[in-house]
């Protein structure tokens, strides 16, 4: 019996440190403490099923969406629609200009750039479940390179100001639903 | 992202025995805690704790989909036996006369594709969570 009271103790200690935490991180092991004290309670109640349940799913599974899920945040996704010579977002060539201010603004927020070519057709599997977050979308029209980014986007703005020193540039703003997710 | 050796390590050690563990669980569904869910989802944070040292295990997503399509027919199938046996849907196919030793198959076979039907699909699922982004 004390266990049991010892256990609940600790249930609602960690139940609230998980509420109160700022570090995602440490949120998610937190989270997947309170799993394991949750799957002991649940063993004492005489429900060992369930308990089997619950320390897989809860320690290993949902934390581990958890950790993919903020791993994944720090991303900054760019859709390239120019021609293949076009050497705007290469890396290597001196002519990379967009690469050049993509990469400090990047470097400013601490965010990973991801460059991806615009693909028509998306047969892969991948695919069905695919609502995708674009970030930025890269086009060019009229000798003059176009950066499509969405209106509700904070840092949007900081990024327009940046690009204010390159005169082909132009930085547009489009609502929520236009852009090509 | 760099990985510590520790952690490399542990995950190597502990592959077997959880997997091992999983087969364990489906197997004695019938008499102990446990069953073909449980030890599904063990089966598969078995393979899934490797995703944290090395990103890119499971290549062919399509043959999992089509082996989780399969391992669900399967059940139906065996869940159909029982139609012809004994003119009842999803019940033992064994008759009620007979000893326990045969009628237990019943719940071996399905808690067995049950476990193979979960396990393929928790490791789609968090497969197709990882490739979004990228």
């Amino acid at each position: 019996m004390n266990t049991i009271i010892f256990l609940q103790t600790l249930l609602i200690i960690v139940a609230l440190t998980v509420t109160f935490l700022k570090d995602n991180f440490r949120m998610v092991i937190f989270f997947s403490v309170f799993s394991l004290i949750c799957s002991s309670l649940y063993f004492f109640y005489m429900a060992p099923d369930l308990a089997l349940a619950e320390v897989t799913i809860g320690s290993a599974i949902v934390p581990l969406i958890f950790i993919i899920a903020i791993s994944k945040q720090r991303g900054f996704v760019i859709i390239n629609d120019l021609e293949k010579d076009d050497d705007f977002l290469s890396k290597e060539s001196e002519k990379g200009i967009g690469y050049k201010l993509l990469s400090e603004f990047a470097e400013l927020y601490k965010l990973n750039l991801v460059i991806e070519d615009y693909e028509d057709e998306d047969d892969t599997i991948f695919g069905v479940f695919r609502v995708r977050n674009v970030d930025l979308f890269v086009s060019k029209k009229h000798g003059k390179y176009l950066l499509e980014g969405k209106s509700t986007n904070i840092i949007m703005n900081k990024l327009a100001q940046m690009a204010k020193d390159y005169p082909e540039i132009d930085v547009v703003f489009v609502a929520e639903e236009e852009t090509d997710d | 992202m760099k990985t510590s050796e520790i952690l490399k390590s542990m995950c190597k050690v502990l592959f077997p025995f959880v997997s091992m563990f999983g087969l364990y669980v489906i197997i004695n569904g019938h008499i102990s805690p446990g069953g073909g869910f449980q030890g599904g989802a063990i089966l598969a944070t078995a393979i899934l704790i490797t995703y944290i040292i090395e990103l890119d295990i499971v290549e062919n997503l399509t043959l999992l989909i089509r082996i989780e399509k399969y391992a669900f027919l399967t059940i139906i199938l065996i869940g159909g036996i029982s139609l012809f046996t004994r003119g009842e849907f999803f019940t033992n196919f064994i008759p009620i006369g007979s000893s326990i030793v045969y009628k237990r198959i019943f719940l071996i076979a399905l808690n067995f594709f049950i476990g193979i039907k979960v396990a393929t699909g928790l490791i789609t699922i968090i497969s197709t969570f990882i490739e979004e982004g990228e």
